[in-house]
């Protein structure tokens, strides 16, 4: 009987400890090979706080989050800039040094042989030193981990981390800072591993580095996988298989010399076979096409979509058409020896939509991405409502007001058509960590409204009956509705349209466009626009300026520069 | 179309696409032994997916390629190279970590005999005397010019019966880019087919028999090259 | 002090020359195929075992021992690009699915070696066991012979790349897939043939390791690491690049040992690839990108 409660504190241990991988590798969508040391930051902070200062265990468990947590970040700092494969070359690296200090720093951690002698946690005069004692412990302290885990996931936050997953790009261009999310999942993830460790540090009353090593790590990534990544419930059932399997395999005659051999041998094999026949693990992210909108309320803010009133527009602030939008000055930037862009100036005037276009390979791509902050220039100013822009990065660009659509359209496809808008939606609280502990009433709230002006957005694109199903089943068309829905969630007044028409048919392009600008004339929005296609350009704008190789070499309106012949030799070729 | 003369590619409501973006709506044209064909249209509207559908570097969702009356729809690219079809793309059409001679042994390499490759080596230097005298300089280094003239080099080293050459103009100078039409021109009279993408409209109008004008993944007009020269107005194709 | 740094110089070589080895084999396949190979510690363990198992249990001469650890090599590796990573690609796998059933593969393939091995360790039988020195350093025959091995396999490399048609057809599809499908090569069968010259390298590796030591079921683990560090730290296109930060490696892990005590030598590896890798993040002796 001990026996089985022994084996259920290991799997609730464990499952702790996967979930807290999971919020990095299953939601944050980064592989990290070094998880079991936060496990053993966990336990030795435990061990030693509770053996030397004699402190109550909460009190080590706690000492182990926060040491841990900041651990996690400053490991994530550097080498979240870094390319994914060297993330994972970091993650090994960071694993092997600190394995090495587990076993040379003997001052610390007594080497090799381990610490023994932890004393066992003892709350309000009651021990946990059995496993019949410690199975509520570990359950509740499990329990804990999990609700935290479900807070994040279910959260701005846990929204956010999954559009990085999908397309980090596109995720910064919706005004998200990746990076700082990033290293906060990596330190909540860190810390939650030094809870689960710091757990076992007080179960086993024993620990060494070998609890910690790489093989604990790659068996933490096993879990993960086999049991789902991305879904809440994965870790348990990795956990239960995992921990619990290889123990069936002592009651076979013969095997016990080898179970750890075999055990390793397993786990091998699992993960092999299901990276090749079931990568999304056994219980996927979403089962089925059609997801059960978990958000509070949202069926009647459904219905209540439908019965949207079509806004009237305010009326024109008369301070803001005077005052232009966007203003550029003598932009350049080149690339080695190329000059791609030299010395472009252009002005956004509100409220109106502005084209450019020029031949093939003219710099308009590059214009666009300086003025988003997706490259710095060498030389000139972009003015955004006023504020300085130059240089700076593409979520502060967002914040001051100017948000793009991409070419490739790019959205974010593992997750629901609503949650693409939502996650788009500016200022939400819930995306701060603190928040979430501090201020619920206040995410709620901000929650319910977010919902109402997604399914508003909706609406306007009528994609609202589709709120539900996963993005990446929709057609191409749609997507791109769901792209533009997306953007207008954003509240930019000021939209960079980069060829949104691309890789439609004729039918698609003449409905795209008269939405495109019944949208922007209702929402009062300036745009600026890159098309190739000049039958977008003619119906949508009034103003354009015409490039090529890199300058502005025209500015009026469609007609006019249509008639001017010298456009004409650039566009079309000197024979 | 012209019926005197044989039809050596005929494509028939092709589509085509990238995973789930479809780029091709339902495209149609032929090609005549002995023509040069031009396809323009604004950037995006599907030119460079058609040349790489026919070719076999997208496979078509639909429809069908038909090459000297064979069908070669789902013919990988190596097998189009050995019935004579090449393809060079707009960008991207050279090992830039390769030199020169290496980057035409690349083009040569499929070829069962490889031990003939000296001879039409030389041959590609006859025409561009500038490679043939920098053989051992890495393609990244060279000029626009001299890139594109590679790049040809590395189609006609198995002297293609139909040439897909994608914006042959694109990186050159109008200067340069003339003297690259002549080799065009030259090609074409040898018995080279030439189907030509081409941003510079006014040069493929000239250049061309035919020209198809395609608008968002389909074909809007096909006319004759010198009928749309002479037009001198070409906004409201684009 | 003076006699031990040149040893420790010395031994740096060679430890070094082993590294340089293993990054070009490691190299060659990432560079090419893009896949993060972790089964290539496999590779090492079992080429290591087979030569040890053939000279030992065989009155073969230790140079089938050289063969046998070639073929063994040869043989899982192309075994795996065709069973695995062949069917994977065609699953339209991610590269972290890929890697994922790799350390799969990996950690089933050593957890097999040690069932049927356990842990003792295997000695390759039959080497001469000459002592050789040069002033006043001191080193064994299959030491230098290790290096000299070593450096001839990382020419014989380079100069297939540079000069043989198929190594130019490496280079290509490296460098250009799209263009090199476009040109009809076949990158599958290029594929093939960069894993097999990339494990018959990694089998030599593994036939001089347990010739200077003895076979054990993690003897890959350390080759490996300073593999992909290597070819990250020397920049992923150049495989001079790869052999140069493997020789680096191998003498900062051995001269290491003069200012910390043995068991950091790690520490100082991977703190000069985190260092290197966040200032020139395309590696050392990779030209900067424009």
């Amino acid at each position: 009987m001990d026996y089985i409660l022994h084996i259920l504190i290991f799997i609730l241990i464990y499952a702790s400890l996967v979930q807290s991988l999971n919020l990095i590798m299953g939601y944050a969508g980064v592989v990290s090979m070094c998880h079991a040391i936060f496990s053993g930051i966990g336990a030795y902070t435990a061990a030693l706080i509770s053996i030397h200062l004699g402190y109550n265990f909460l009190v080590g468990m706690a000492v182990g989050f926060l040491l841990a947590g900041v651990t996690g970040a400053l490991l994530a700092l550097p080498s979240l800039r870094v390319r994914d494969e060297y993330l994972i070359v970091f993650t090994i690296g960071f694993q092997m040094v600190m394995f090495e200090l587990m076993l040379t720093a003997r001052g610390i951690t007594e080497g090799q042989g381990g610490i023994t002698n932890i004393p066992a946690p003892a709350l309000l005069g009651l021990e946990f030193n059995s496993p019949y004692s410690f199975l509520p412990l570990a359950l509740g302290i499990t329990i804990v981990c999990f609700i935290i885990a479900w807070r994040v996931i279910h959260s701005p936050f846990g929204r956010v981390l999954k559009a990085i997953r999908e397309d980090e790009s596109a995720c910064r261009a919706l005004g998200k800072n990746s990076l700082r999310f990033k290293v906060l999942v990596f330190a909540l993830g860190g810390g939650l591993a030094a809870i689960g460790g710091s757990t076992l540090a007080y179960y086993l009353t024993f620990i060494s580095p070998f609890s910690f090593s790489v093989d604990i790590s790659i068996f933490l990534i096993v879990m993960v996988v086999m049991g789902g990544a991305a879904n809440f419930w994965g870790p348990l059932v990795g956990a239960a298989i995992l921990v619990g399997l290889p123990e069936v395999l002592r009651f076979i005659p013969g095997t016990a010399d080898i179970i750890d051999v075999l055990r390793e041998f397993l786990y091998g094999i699992i993960l092999m076979l299901f990276m090749l026949f079931r990568p999304q693990g056994i219980l996927p992210e979403y089962l089925g096409r059609k997801q059960k909108l978990t958000l509070p309320g949202s069926k009647a803010l459904q219905e209540l979509g439908d019965n949207q009133a079509i806004e009237t527009p305010r009326p024109l602030d008369e301070k803001n058409i005077s005052l232009p939008a966007v203003e550029i000055q003598g932009l350049s930037k080149s690339f080695g020896g190329l000059q791609a862009v030299k010395d472009v100036s252009l002005t956004l005037p509100f409220g109106k939509i502005t084209g450019l276009i020029g031949p093939n390979g003219c710099g308009k791509t590059t214009v666009f991405n300086l003025i988003t902050g997706h490259l710095i220039p060498n030389g000139g100013t972009v003015y955004i409502r006023g504020k300085d822009m130059t240089n700076k990065p593409p979520y502060r660009v967002v914040s001051s007001g100017l948000a793009r659509s991409w070419q490739d359209v790019r959205i974010f496809n593992g997750m629901t058509v609503l949650e693409n808008v939502l996650v788009a939606r500016p200022n939400q609280t819930g995306e701060s960590l603190l928040s979430l502990i501090f201020k619920p009433w206040r995410v709620a709230e901000e929650e319910k409204e977010n919902i109402r002006k997604a399914f508003e957005y909706l609406n306007l694109v009528g994609l609202q009956e589709k709120a539900d199903q996963l993005a990446v089943s929709l057609s191409p068309t749609e997507q791109k509705l769901i792209a533009l829905s997306r953007l207008l969630a954003t509240e930019c007044p000021i939209l960079l349209l980069d060829e949104p028409t691309a890789a439609l048919d004729l039918e698609s392009v003449k409905r795209i466009i008269n939405l495109i600008k019944k949208i922007a004339k209702q929402k009062q929005k300036t745009v600026l626009l890159v098309e190739h296609n000049l039958d977008v350009v003619r119906g949508l704008v009034e103003n354009a300026y015409f490039m090529s190789d890199g300058e502005i070499l025209a500015h009026g309106q469609i007609h006019e520069l249509i008639a001017d012949p010298k456009l004409a030799e650039v566009y079309f070729g000197i024979e | 179309m012209d019926q005197t003369r044989e039809i050596l590619l005929e494509v028939k409501g092709l589509e085509a696409g990238y995973g789930k973006r479809k780029v091709l709506y339902n495209i149609s044209l032929g090609i005549h032994s002995g023509e040069i064909v031009g396809l323009i249209g604004h950037n995006g509207a599907g030119k460079s997916t058609t040349l790489r559908s026919i070719f076999g570097l997208v496979v078509p969702s639909r429809g069908q390629v038909f090459y000297m009356n064979r069908e070669v729809t789902f013919a990988s690219c190596a097998e189009k190279l050995g019935l004579g079809i090449c393809h060079m793309p707009q960008e991207n059409f050279l090992f830039n970590d390769l030199t020169i001679r290496d980057n035409l042994e690349m083009a040569y390499f499929t070829m069962e005999n490889s031990s003939t490759f000296g001879s039409k080596a030389k041959e590609v230097y006859e025409l561009f005397p500038v490679l043939g005298r920098r053989q051992g300089q890495l393609a990244g280094t060279l000029s626009g010019g001299e890139r594109r003239m590679l790049g040809i080099g590395m189609g006609l080293l198995r002297q293609p019966k139909l040439f897909l050459m994608d914006e042959p103009s694109s990186g050159l100078s109008p200067v340069i880019f003339q003297s690259v039409i002549q080799v065009i021109q030259k090609i074409n009279s040898l018995g080279t087919s030439v189907f030509l993408v081409e941003q510079n409209v006014k040069v493929a109008f000239k250049v061309s028999q035919r020209v198809y004008v395609m608008k968002a993944g389909s074909i809007i007009l096909e006319e004759t090259g010198k009928k749309l020269l002479e037009r001198g107005e070409w906004w409201d194709l684009f | 002090m003076k006699i031990l740094l040149w040893q420790l110089l010395v031994n740096g070589i060679i430890t070094g020359s082993l590294y340089a080895l293993a990054g070009v084999s490691w190299g060659i396949i990432y560079r090419t195929t893009h896949i993060f190979h972790f089964s290539h510690q496999l590779v090492f363990a079992v080429a290591g075992y087979a030569a040890a198992l053939v000279t030992s249990q065989t009155p073969l001469p230790f140079y089938f021992g050289f063969l046998t650890a070639i073929i063994a090599a040869v043989a899982l590796g192309c075994g795996i690009e065709i069973f695995l990573y062949r069917n994977l690609r065609r699953l339209k796998a991610t590269q972290t699915t890929i890697f994922l059933a790799s350390m799969g593969l990996a950690i089933a393939g050593i957890a097999l070696i040690l069932f049927f091995f356990r842990s003792n360790p295997r000695s390759l039988k039959g080497l001469p066991a000459i002592m050789l020195s040069m002033g006043p350093t001191n080193f064994t025959a299959v030491d230098l012979a290790l290096v000299i091995v070593s450096w001839i396999m990382i020419g014989l490399l380079l100069l297939l790349l540079a000069k043989w048609r198929y190594g130019k057809a490496i280079r290509a599809v490296g460098s250009n897939l799209e263009l090199a499908k476009n040109l009809g090569l076949n990158p599958e069968n290029i594929y093939l043939l960069v894993f097999a010259i990339g494990s018959a390298l990694f089998g030599i590796g593994a036939f001089l390791f347990t010739a200077r030591n003895c076979a054990f079921p993690t003897m890959g683990l350390l080759p490996f690491f300073m593999s992909f560090t290597a070819v990250f730290l020397g920049g992923i296109s150049s495989i001079a690049g790869h052999a140069l930060a493997g020789l680096i490696l191998g003498l900062a892990e051995t001269l290491g040992m003069i200012v910390l005590p043995g068991e950091y030598r790690i520490i100082i590896v991977f703190v000069i690839l985190f260092v290197v890798i966040i200032i020139k993040p395309e590696g050392l002796l990779s030209p900067k990108r424009g």
